[in-house]
């Protein structure tokens, strides 16, 4: 499926830019990291993307799909999104959240495989026992494994990730960018944003670097995340230095300056 | 794999509607026959068994609304009254008593529907901010409408003859002593249709829990969700006011008792919150008869005095868990 931005922007109320026009084609079946600082506008675009936004220039497309012409129903079939805003929810269990993810597929030949794809999802995030549980008994980092566990459960070919590690310590990072490159092992296109510039090196295939609301960078990971780039995208003196030997995982390492 | 449970279980649910629903035959028969000395099947039947369908009714239709409403807007707080909502309901059907049109007729719970649609239509005006719905904001709209309502209310009943066959105080705190069957058959059309779109739309309901944008994400329609919700808590609603008058804290109150008992799933939670009403109005309409008989209590009375210490307890308890709500 092909994912593209066409000259696709967004003016709040106000005419405060929140990304400027921006066209880019994500690379299919790959993993693309978002990055840039606070603020630059890489929520706008993946909320562009996802119809979270309806854009005040251009559009945004799905395959043959646009966007904000697309019922929700069909959308989720087309796109997951795990977003940063999600509500506190009380009562329902672990299975009932991420059962919540089957929804666009009820009605078509997919629902016989809800219990399966939740499942799943549920054991690919380590929280296969915890089904029954109710979710506001969670931690805060258990309660992100689960909501990625309902973003895989709607197995939709396009995955949107807006800082899906912001609630998560070390152990389970490394679960996360296990669990996302299982996801590209599958085939899906992941479009995932980060503060951590280190480790979307390690698993990212293309980047698209956002700053000051403008797309500045989009292409291979190792051409994106050069001290040149970066030092430009964040507005100040970065080193980056790429480790690790060729054919085998390679890393950057960045590091700030004076 | 196939080891994974965890899907609520609904065992709890029936056993409580079963529950429910023997409570209500016992207390529907106790209201039918309590006090009547041998078979005097005219009292019965004309007087007594329509109030009791009546207080039935609204009793389901006004807990089913508060289901829909705390649901749809994310509000532990909402209720058809808080809202704005029944005064809407009651000025419509003051108008159209005004216009005259009977009391207690289809045509009046129609205009009740309208007017109760705008009130509702506009409290989530003033209370939209850039596609967010704010708790406090709906509540403070609610408030101002209520007043303005219920003021206009006044005006029409002091100066309008055919308004005036119902006192200010019917529409403030609610009365069953005026249902009859015609009354009852007039808001029937409206309490099966809410009933039905409430059903129909309530696992999109239990996900809007996520929020609107996940919610949206996961391929809910939440706009049409929500004012299918609200519409279908109008009719449920205005219908019964029309007939009935505001009867507070019965909507706000039983979803969140119901919730403490079988879980927050909305099929379940419209099911028996809808029985639950039912019990609790014609045990407090029952009640309001018999306490000070033969002087009858307005049930709006009983339900507050039993309601507002629990809505208090209520407030403190959603607002400590909630960490407050701007």
């Amino acid at each position: 499926m092909k994912v593209e931005l066409h000259a696709c922007g967004l003016k709040s109320k106000g005419d405060r830019v929140r990304l400027n026009p921006t066209s880019l084609t994500l690379a299919s079946g790959q993993i693309t990291a978002v990055i840039g600082p606070n603020g630059a506008g890489k929520s706008t675009l993946m909320g562009l993307i996802s119809g979270a936004f309806k854009p005040t220039r251009g559009y945004a497309s799905l395959g043959d799909h646009i966007v904000t012409e697309t019922r929700s129903q069909k959308l989720a079939q087309l796109r997951a999104v795990l977003s940063q805003d999600l509500a506190q929810t009380y009562g329902f269990s672990v299975y009932d959240v991420v059962s919540w993810a089957r929804t666009p597929w009820r009605g078509t030949e997919h629902q016989s495989k809800d219990a399966q794809a939740i499942e799943r999802a549920l054991s690919s995030v380590g929280m296969q026992n915890a089904a029954e549980r109710p979710i506001h008994q969670l931690s805060g980092g258990e309660r992100q494994r689960v909501h990625l566990a309902r973003v895989i459960a709607q197995d939709s070919p396009l995955l949107i990730l807006d800082e899906p590690d912001s609630d998560l310590d070390l152990v389970g990072r490394n679960l996360l960018d296990s669990v996302v490159t299982g996801l590209f092992g599958s085939g899906k296109t992941i479009l995932i944003s980060s503060h951590d510039v280190n480790r979307m090196s390690r698993i990212a295939h293309q980047a698209v670097v956002v700053s000051q609301q403008k797309l500045i960078f989009h292409g291979p990971i190792q051409q994106a995340v050069t001290s040149e780039v970066i030092s430009e995208a964040f507005q100040s003196k970065i080193r980056v230095q790429w480790v690790g030997q060729p054919g085998a995982v390679q890393e950057a390492k960045v590091t700030m300056m004076e | 794999m196939s080891g994974i449970r965890g899907k609520s279980s609904p065992h709890r649910s029936v056993l409580w509607s079963l529950v429910l629903l023997i409570v209500l035959v016992v207390i529907t028969v106790f209201a039918l026959y309590s006090g009547v000395a041998g078979n005097e099947s005219v009292i019965i039947w004309n007087i007594r068994a329509p109030r009791v369908a009546t207080a039935a009714a609204v009793g389901a239709g006004l807990a089913i609304a508060g289901v829909l409403l705390q649901g749809a807007l994310r509000n532990p707080l909402a209720d058809p009254a808080l809202v704005g909502v029944s005064a809407g309901a009651a000025l419509g059907a003051v108008i159209a008593a005004a216009l005259g049109i009977s009391y207690n007729t289809f045509l009046s719970a129609c205009i009740a529907v309208l007017t109760a649609s705008i009130a509702i239509g506009l409290v989530l005006w003033v209370a939209s901010s850039q596609g967010r719905i704010e708790v406090v904001t709906v509540l403070l709209g609610g408030i101002a409408i209520t007043a303005f309502a219920a003021a206009v209310v006044s005006v029409i009943v002091t100066a309008s003859d055919l308004a005036g066959s119902r006192t200010v105080s019917f529409w403030t705190t609610g009365s069953f002593a005026l249902a009859n069957w015609l009354g009852f058959v007039s808001m029937i059309p409206a309490m099966v249709l809410g009933t039905a779109i409430a059903l129909a739309i309530a696992r999109p309901l239990d996900i809007f829990a996520l929020g609107d944008s996940a919610a949206f994400a996961s391929g809910v329609p939440v706009a049409k969700i929500r004012i299918a919700a609200l519409f279908a808590a109008v009719l449920l609603t205005a219908t019964g006011v029309a007939v009935v008058g505001i009867i507070a804290f019965v909507g706000l109150l039983i979803p969140h008792a119901v919730r403490l008992l079988i879980g927050p799933s909305h099929r379940a939670l419209i099911i028996v919150s809808g029985l639950a009403g039912a019990v609790v109005l014609v045990l407090a309409d029952t009640a309001s008869r018999l306490l000070l008989s033969p002087i009858e209590l307005p049930v709006g009375a009983v339900t507050a005095i039993v309601g507002a210490p629990l809505f208090l307890v209520l407030v403190s308890s959603a607002r400590a868990r909630q960490g407050g709500w701007a």
